[in-house]
């Protein structure tokens, strides 16, 4: 892509592709990646912003706590036509019940009251108003304020872009395997391309994993076609055909008894109207009857006993203190990484508490099993806590690469622009977005959840007001990177960040959180977990800081051969 | 990363970079690459959703499968078709190369939808 129309390389044109490609859409990348990262710990966020949750403290002792949940669903619901309890587990230390009015469809994924108990005293909590990590979360697909379709659009052109980037980076980097094993370190100050490529050769497979997944999960929306071919009725019906396969080979090689083969077929077609048909004759064909509770403590032995180390997540008690109720019980993990969201299920009789359902046979094809294996790391689910913070510190890798790489693309026409004496338009703007998109959008974020916690409790609105101030923030981070001097505004952004970042478990010890070494003691990792990933983002800042605040003088003494390293690289790009 | 390459190269590289820098930008090259760009995110998008489709058709006896693989190669393809696009030297070749295999796969669907 040479202006000159002189012929190059392969790996010339691949390295101008990769520059521009990135550049487009690269602030927009580099967005997703840091909300996207923060996502990783979505639960955590959101419970840290909901200070009122922090006192409840997961005691490990489930019978206990279904008990205290079961005394108030009786007191308060006993006519309900569901109760769904989900136990504390490592990423939620309250008891979450949702309740289920009489009339409704005791097995709908939306709806119902929610409730959160505190898991060792059964006293019910009423968190603060706020949108919490699911902000974030929608933010780094959907962005925000505009028409769901074309966010998802954007996000999956710069997405297909990253996609483009990694392979022609990877063809531009012809050493890439010698790089791998080589760490050049107390070699002097490592320019911003050793950093740009170490972070991305070092986390290569995960940027793979989540730009591939990323796609897979947008493939409704910006892929369409094949699911439209061979299911005209749409989506769900090609959900519904997925969730048949696998369970297709069960259904004719195990006999069921009759019940649990309804029950089953129910499960399968999802929760139309045959099942709310089925029900309402059912219910009128046996009058139904009051009858007690069978002791679930007995059932959760009994899961508890067949699943060891994956413990039981959650309850689902369907027509409770009737005649025809049923008792579902989850597990917390899917046994294998290849079916996703099919957990290990029990299904009992809610009267008689004995086991009424089989266990399943899953048949999981190549092309399925691929698809849940990326898209289940993209999202993390059922993904431990170790795990989750490798995945984390990937993602951190991943955004710092993007950083970096935007940043490489202004200190590569610097000397350029030093020469002509005066900065161009093109250029002074590439600066300016790279401040407000890479320490200011850090910013914005640590400004979320400031405002979480100053804003006081009875604000009205106080969810979208946390939220404008996010965006508030964001525009005072681009107004100074344009007013300021270059360099100053970058090594001001980074210190306020990093600052920022590190006061944040304070804050949340002075305004109603736990502490931090309260919260570690008592193995509140949902709540520390949240302090300390502050903590390692202030320190990278930190560290960041630093080492722009030395860069300089590492620039004035450049080697030539620095110099020569980068253009050699970068060579073959149009300007 | 380029260090094995001989220095004089880089000597030389510099030197056209010098030359070109003073000189304004050819609207020319500006079309051209913007016409790239077209090319491979619209032509390349249709190219790999034609493929999405026509695999989809092909493998129709397990339609779960067929789907899911059709798609997860439709977006390999069109990442591909990108980098075809800005590897070529002649822009003419590349445009080819992306015509030339949507037409046939318009074919091939028109074909596949025929017969079912």
């Amino acid at each position: 892509m040479r202006i000159d129309g002189n012929t190059e390389s392969p790996r010339q044109s691949m390295s101008w592709l990769h520059t521009w490609a990135s550049l487009i859409l690269g602030w927009l990348l580099y967005a997703i990646f840091v909300t996207g990262t923060l996502s990783f710990f979505q639960n955590e966020i959101s419970i840290w912003m909901k200070p009122e949750l922090h006192q409840s403290i997961n005691r490990k002792d489930q019978s206990q706590q279904l008990q205290s949940a079961i005394v108030y669903l009786q007191q308060n619901a006993p006519n309900a036509s569901a109760w769904n309890i989900n136990l504390p587990n490592a990423r939620s230390t309250t008891t979450d019940i949702t309740i289920r009015g009489e009339n409704e469809d005791p097995r709908a994924r939306r709806g119902g009251d929610r409730v959160i108990l505190d898991s060792v005293t059964g006293e019910k909590l009423q968190p603060r108003e706020t949108r919490g990590g699911s902000f974030l979360y929608r933010f780094h697909f959907e962005l925000y304020g505009l028409p769901r379709s074309w966010a998802r659009w954007i996000v999956g052109i710069a997405t297909v872009l990253m996609f483009v980037a990694i392979i022609s980076g990877v063809i531009t980097h012809k050493k890439i395997f010698k790089d791998f094993f080589t760490f050049r370190s107390g070699k002097g100050q490592r320019s911003w391309l050793d950093g740009h490529n170490a972070t991305a050769v070092l986390a290569l497979p995960f940027h793979i994993m989540i730009t591939f997944s990323g796609l897979l999960l947008l493939m409704y929306s910006l892929m369409p076609y094949g699911v439209s071919a061979l299911f005209p009725e749409g989506r769900l019906h090609f959900l519904q055909a997925q969730r048949a396969q696998l369970n297709g080979e069960t259904i004719r090689s195990v006999e069921f008894a009759s019940s649990s083969q309804k029950l089953d077929s129910s499960k399968r077609n999802g929760h139309g109207e045959g099942e709310k048909g089925r029900l309402n004759k059912e219910r009128s064909r046996l009058e139904v009857k009051n009858v007690p509770l069978a002791d679930l403590t007995a059932m959760l032995a009994q899961a508890q006993k067949l699943w060891g180390d994956n413990t039981v997540a959650s309850f689902n008690i369907i027509s409770p203190n009737r005649q025809n109720s049923e008792v579902e019980i989850r597990a917390t993990y899917s046994e294998s990484i290849l079916n996703r969201a099919i957990v290990p299920t029990l299904i009992f009789n809610g009267v008689t508490g004995e086991l009424i359902s089989q266990p399943q046979q899953l048949k999981i094809s190549f092309p399925i099993g691929i698809y849940n294996t990326v898209t289940v790391l993209h999202e993390a689910r059922g993904v431990d806590l170790v795990l989750r913070w490798l995945l984390f510190f990937s993602g951190i890798l991943g955004t710092i690469m993007v950083a970096s790489g935007l940043i490489l693309w202004c200190v590569k026409r610097a000397p350029q622009q030093q020469k002509q004496g005066y900065k161009n338009f093109g250029y002074r703007l590439v600066e300016v977005l790279n401040i407000a998109s890479i320490s200011g959008l850090l910013i914005a974020t640590a400004g979320y959840f400031y405002a979480n916690r100053l804003i006081p409790v009875t604000t009205e609105n106080r969810s979208f007001l946390e939220i404008k101030i996010f965006f508030i923030v964001w525009l005072l981070t681009l107004l100074h990177a344009a007013l300021r001097p270059h360099r100053n505004a970058w090594l001001e952004q980074l210190l306020f960040g990093a600052i920022l970042f590190c006061v944040i478990p304070l804050l949340n010890a002075l305004t109603g959180g736990r502490v931090i070494w309260s919260s570690i003691a008592e193995a509140q990792w949902v709540v520390a977990t949240f302090d300390l990933m502050s903590l390692a983002l202030g320190m990278i800042l930190l560290f960041i800081f630093y080492k722009v605040k030395n860069h300089k003088v590492a620039g004035i003494h450049k080697t030539k051969k620095n110099i020569n390293l980068e253009s050699a690289a970068m060579r073959g790009e149009g300007q | 990363m380029l260090t094995t390459e001989p220095c004089n190269l880089i000597a030389e590289e510099s030197s056209i970079k010098r030359k070109v820098k003073h000189k304004v930008v050819p609207a020319k090259y500006r079309w051209m690459i913007f016409y790239r760009f077209i090319l491979a995110g619209i032509g390349g998008y249709i190219l790999s959703a034609l493929a999405c489709v026509v695999l989809s058709y092909l493998f129709k006896a397990h339609p779960v499968d067929a789907v899911l693989s059709a798609t997860m190669l439709a977006f390999i393809i069109y990442v591909s078709v990108f980098i075809w696009v800005f590897i070529n030297h002649s822009t003419q070749r590349a445009t080819w190369g992306v015509v030339i295999p949507s037409v046939l796969l318009f074919i091939f669907y028109w074909g596949l939808k025929g017969i079912i």
